[in-house]
């Protein structure tokens, strides 16, 4: 073999960035899931599986719906069940927010956009106190 | 049961293992390939007589030192600059180079914009998310416009990737010389971008389980990464099987170009021929003698030579 050192160099380079996630995940020791807080209500708007997915669109749909429509009731199409079109039902079950929005996205390293301008339980209770 | 264990768990595992394997194989033959002589490509003016002043393209451009050359290998690597030479040669309607270096363009805009794609794909191999990932994403998504938010370089990767395909089909001359490996290289990347798109704006997948899966995968807890396999929809597995398809292709393919860029005997090589000697590893071993060996060897007539004052006459 030609230049040996440096293609020794470049195959464990090569090898270490290939398989930089196996090192990574084993080295920070993480549960491979985050434990979220448990909801309240028996179940959520829709079937839970299709929220876990889709929550964002059922969001920006009831942002549509209710800020450019005027309607302010969503049917849920699983349950039948009425909800307010707003982001304050989502808290009347899900009662924290970095138990549970935040702990899922800062897992999945995806951006929240809602609190931006929305407020969140424990922002209110920091609020009031 | 089976489709989650084969799509989820076994071709990613093979896909991974014939790419690591292959790449390495292939890097380890070329090593092996003698260069028998000094190739490099040279566009400037070589090292030569002082008062034939060399300016820093000239530097780059025929490198004479091991320093140039590594630069000139970080220009081609990092900014492809010898695409940046690309032009064309036309006959009619007047002899004339003609600029193509857009080609340089599509080219940079689908390397880069792969490697931001990539980098952004982190978040889904490591846990937790690491910080300059999260960052790049941010910084380059267009929020405000879509729910989840456009990230840009993903959206660049097929623009760039169709302008790159669309030069090979309506091209006469691109199109003459292309093969059915470089279609095929195109369409799959091509094919594994819109699914990669898709996935992300309409078809939603259930993310949480895509990255307890592939923590399972990284982490080899087989058991439950089978188990897991089964809950994701199936929009994730006609992403990750063409990927894995790519991955497996990618050792027997053009694509090994991100390795043999840093083999290129043009490239890599400093033109310094007249400063050091370049021993071709085919010449067969000469084994020299010492004069002292070659004395003993002609004692007689060397000696008779002398004898003579070193007057050698012609035998009539």
């Amino acid at each position: 073999m030609y230049s040996t050192k440096y293609v020794i160099a470049a195959i464990i380079i090569f090898l270490a960035i290939v398989t930089s996630p196996v090192w990574y995940d084993m080295a920070s020791g993480e549960p491979i899931h985050p434990k979220l807080a448990k909801p309240t209500g028996a179940h959520c708007v829709e079937n839970t599986e299709w929220m876990k997915a889709h929550h964002m669109l059922l969001l920006k749909d009831w942002r549509t719906m209710h800020v450019r429509e005027g309607k302010v009731l969503y049917t849920s199409q699983t349950y039948g069940d009425v909800y307010n079109a707003s982001i304050e039902e989502c808290f009347k079950c899900h009662r924290s927010e970095t138990n549970f929005c935040e702990k899922c996205h800062d897992y999945m390293g995806a951006k929240i956009e809602c609190f931006e301008c929305h407020t969140y339980p424990e922002l209110v209770e920091e609020y009031n106190k | 049961m089976i489709g989650g264990a084969v799509f989820g768990v076994v071709i990613p595992y093979v896909a991974i293992a014939v790419f690591i394997v292959g790449v390495i194989y292939k890097i380890i033959g070329w090593a092996n390939s003698a260069v028998p002589l000094k190739i490099p490509t040279t566009c400037g003016q070589q090292y030569t007589l002082p008062f034939l002043r060399r300016n820093i393209y000239d530097r780059f451009d025929c490198p004479q030192t091991m320093w140039e050359t590594v630069g000139r290998m970080f220009f081609e690597i990092f900014f492809f600059r010898s695409l940046f030479r690309n032009t064309r040669f036309y006959y009619a309607p007047q002899m004339k180079y003609k600029d193509a270096r857009w080609l340089w363009l599509f080219g940079i805009a689908f390397h880069y914009s792969l490697l931001l794609v990539l980098i952004d794909h982190l978040r889904f191999f490591m846990n937790p998310v690491p910080w300059f990932s999260s960052k790049l994403t941010d910084g380059l998504s267009l929020t405000g416009v879509f729910v989840p938010t456009l990230y840009l370089p993903g959206l660049l990767i097929v623009v760039a990737l169709a302008l790159l395909w669309a030069r090979r089909l309506f091209f006469g001359k691109e199109r003459t010389i292309s093969l059915p490996s470089d279609h095929f290289v195109l369409i799959l990347l091509l094919a594994i971008t819109i699914s990669g798109n898709l996935m992300r704006y309409f078809y939603k997948v259930d993310l949480e389980g895509v990255k307890e899966l592939i923590l399972c995968l990284s982490t080899f807890n087989v058991a439950r990464a089978v188990s897991i396999a089964d809950t994701i929809g199936p929009v994730l597995y006609i992403h990750l099987t063409l990927v894995s398809i790519l991955l497996a292709y990618f050792p027997f393919s053009k694509l090994m170009h991100s390795a043999g860029v840093f083999f290129s005997p043009t490239r890599n090589m400093p033109n310094d021929n007249r400063v050091h000697i370049h021993i071709n590893p085919w010449n067969p071993e000469v084994k020299g003698i010492t004069y002292e060996q070659y004395y003993e060897m002609y004692k007689d007539q060397l000696d008779e030579i002398a004898e003579n004052g070193y007057k050698v006459k012609p035998e009539v």
